[in-house]
């Protein structure tokens, strides 16, 4: 999963800004990427029903490319609301990269020297922060998932679309 | 089952037309594996009604040809252009008798042999030549027939035979008596199986091409002398007068004396022969159509200026056909005459239309008539105007790339075939009783006549629901719904990609056709 999220890890929070690997544990350890993965491919896959084992079984009328291309961008607008709604969370309502976050550095906090201690709670903070503000991390998630979902409604669109009576030709 | 139609003069030709049509709506109840042999009979060369009928059989057959190649339909299967139209010399011989060769043709040179020349009556009988021994027929012919000159409408032994008997049957009687030499009648006399084989004449008893060479076909196919023939199944259509003529000064047709003529020919063909038998009696099945309303209609003697526009008694001529050879021996033995007569009358300002005909007749014909109108409309109004969406599945390229199709190979018949409906379903509206059952686009630009903007308003007198974005109805958008339907359904598995279309437009037809509400009750 890393690899699929290979943007994400690239960048400059993910590298520089993050240096007790909060975003790795949540992501890589904790498996948020493969969360992230799960409702892309869920999103589409629910897209793809509805479209092609919906309408394009039952109307002809809306089994058209507009309607295809008004399904995908929904499955991408939902893709990307609940990817940040989700994966990345509330700070406020402690979900989420903050819930991880939290409990993380719970644990952290226990192995901590009290020299180190004020460093790392800035550390904390700042990532938090910048997670909370909305950050490259969090952006090119958002983005990237829904991609990852658009690619997968597209491409199984090709596979499903010879399946249906009325969408065999949607889109191409 | 072979059917052999013998289509005399002008009406037999337009009837045959109207057959056409008929053939290709696909009606269930044509038995499976009928063929149908028509041949027009007429003397007049470039007759326009026999141009036009040969033109309509030759698309017909180049559809059935390309969309049937390779496909063995399944017993009980139904589709557009069901029926096999075949040229005489197609038929096979029965085994024993003489293969007689003709030409590939739909026109049959009753008793002027195979050659084209043509000349006067006199030059027919030989009658310059006529001396010595058969001096005296010479004055009997001369007493018989006038011998004006060929300018004069009056002239019959000097009358130009290149454009019909111009009404006179006393002459066409004296033509068809030979048809038994004929090397057409050869072969249909060595193809025709009388144990399974059917025979229908069409013939108008107001001219004078029908009502001379009819009598002398069904005398040549019922004393032909081959065991059985007295006893084929033998049916016609007496199409009775349904129009007049303004007769200009000097013209040779005069239709105030069609009905004088069909009555002498009545009580000709009622009379019993050597045999001691009528004509009645030697047919199977008598159907006498006509129209008191007669239509009136440009005068023209013949030639290529006759092609004249169709009427209900022409359409009904054909049903008479259908009638005839999907009705079972034994009934039809038992019914010697009928005649038609619709349902209910029009009021003085209404066309006939479906609701006027009786319920059977609506759902063994029309329905499938309808059905045909409604696929044709739409392919010509939704597919050939670029109306539907290149995403169509059956139209698409993943379906059967029609864009790619259109105006090509059968396609390109189909458009002509459509066409040629359209006129003929137009003509059948301008005429005095006209017949209107369809909302179609007149030939007349700037005619008043409504036309349907979509196939839910497309039958007269029928509505059709409007369907919705999850609900069938029956416009444009729902037939293609359907077409894909079937598509998906069966289309894609048939080898024969037209035979496919034509089925998935047969079947898209008969389901908007559901949701016209009337016509279900």
């Amino acid at each position: 999963m890393e690899n699929l999220y290979y943007f994400v890890t690239n960048m400059s929070t993910w590298t520089n800004m993050d240096p007790r690997q909060f975003l790795y544990h949540y992501f890589v350890i904790n498996g948020a990427f493969t969360t992230s993965f799960l409702i892309a491919l869920v999103v589409a896959i629910v897209g793809l029903l509805l479209f092609y084992g919906w309408i394009g079984m039952t109307s002809p009328r809306l089994s058209t490319l507009t309607t295809w291309a008004v399904t995908l961008v929904l499955v991408g607008l939902v893709t990307f609301a609940l990817t940040q709604v989700s994966v990345v969370g509330s700070l406020s309502s402690q979900t989420g990269f903050f819930e991880d976050a939290t409990q993380y550095a719970q644990q952290l906090r226990e192995n901590e020297p009290d020299e180190t201690l004020a460093q790392f709670e800035q550390q904390v903070t700042q990532i938090r922060d910048l997670m909370n503000k909305g950050c490259d991390v969090t952006w090119t998630l958002d983005l990237w998932n829904t991609a990852i979902s658009l690619i997968i409604f597209f491409l199984f669109s090709l596979g499903v679309k010879r399946m249906t009576k009325y969408a065999i030709a949607i889109p191409f | 089952m072979n059917v052999y139609i013998f289509a005399i003069g002008g009406t037999g030709a337009r009837v045959l037309r109207s057959l056409t049509f008929c053939l290709a709506s696909g009606m269930e109840c044509i038995p499976d594996g009928t063929n149908f042999i028509p041949m027009i009979i007429d003397y007049d060369k470039t007759n326009g009604d026999k141009e036009r009928a040969k033109r309509n059989l030759t698309t017909y057959s180049n559809i059935r040809n390309a969309a049937y190649k390779g496909v063995v339909p399944e017993e009980g299967e139904r589709n557009f252009f069901m029926p096999e139209i075949k040229f005489l010399s197609d038929v096979g011989t029965i085994p024993g008798k003489t293969d007689v060769a003709l030409n590939p043709s739909y026109e049959y040179k009753f008793g002027i042999g195979q050659s084209n020349q043509t000349g006067t009556f006199a030059d027919y009988m030989d009658y310059r030549n006529m001396m010595g021994a058969t001096y005296l027929t010479k004055d009997l012919l001369s007493s018989l027939y006038n011998d004006e000159p060929m300018t004069s409408s009056m002239s019959e032994l000097n009358l130009d035979l290149s454009v019909g008997f111009k009404g006179n049957p006393n002459i066409g009687s004296i033509i068809f008596e030979n048809i038994k030499e004929d090397d057409e009648f050869k072969r249909f006399l060595n193809t025709f199986d009388p144990k399974k084989d059917r025979v229908f004449i069409i013939s108008s008893i107001f001219g004078g091409t029908g009502s001379s060479g009819f009598p002398r076909i069904v005398d040549a196919i019922r004393y032909s002398g081959i065991a059985d023939y007295d006893k084929a199944l033998v049916g016609a259509s007496i199409v009775m007068p349904y129009f007049k003529v303004n007769t200009p000064a000097g013209g040779a047709i005069n239709s105030n004396i069609f009905n004088s003529k069909q009555k002498a020919a009545l009580s000709y063909y009622q009379k019993p022969d050597d045999h001691g038998k009528s004509l009645y009696q030697k047919l199977t099945t008598s159907y006498f159509i006509g129209d008191d309303v007669a239509t009136n209609l440009p005068y023209c003697e013949g030639s290529d200026g006759q092609a004249n526009d169709a009427h209900i008694v022409e359409l009904l001529a054909a049903l008479s056909i259908i009638d005839f050879v999907s009705t079972d021996e034994n009934i039809l033995r038992n019914q010697p005459q009928k005649e038609y007569g619709l349902d209910s009358t029009p009021s003085a300002t209404e066309s006939i239309q479906l609701k006027h005909f009786i319920k059977n007749d609506r759902t063994k014909y029309f329905d499938y008539i309808t059905r045909m109108a409604l696929a044709f409309r739409y392919y010509e109004e939704y597919i050939l105007e670029d109306n539907i969406n290149a995403k169509e599945a059956f139209y698409s390229k993943q379906g059967l790339d029609l864009a790619n199709k259109i105006g090509e190979d059968m396609y390109k018949d189909l458009e002509s075939f459509i066409s040629d409906f359209d006129e003929w379903l137009d003509e059948l509206s301008v005429q005095k009783d006209s017949f209107r059952p369809y909302l179609h686009k007149p030939r007349v630009e700037d005619s008043n006549a409504p036309v349907s903007e979509d196939l839910d308003d497309y039958i007269e007198g029928y509505e059709g629901s409007q369907g919705g974005l999850f609900k069938d109805g029956t416009s444009y958008k729902d037939f293609s719904g359907y077409c894909s339907k079937f598509y998906k359904d069966y289309g894609k598995d048939l080898e024969n990609e037209d035979y496919a279309f034509l089925s998935i437009f047969y079947d898209a037809a008969e389901e908007c056709m559901g949701y016209y509400d009337e016509i279900k009750n």
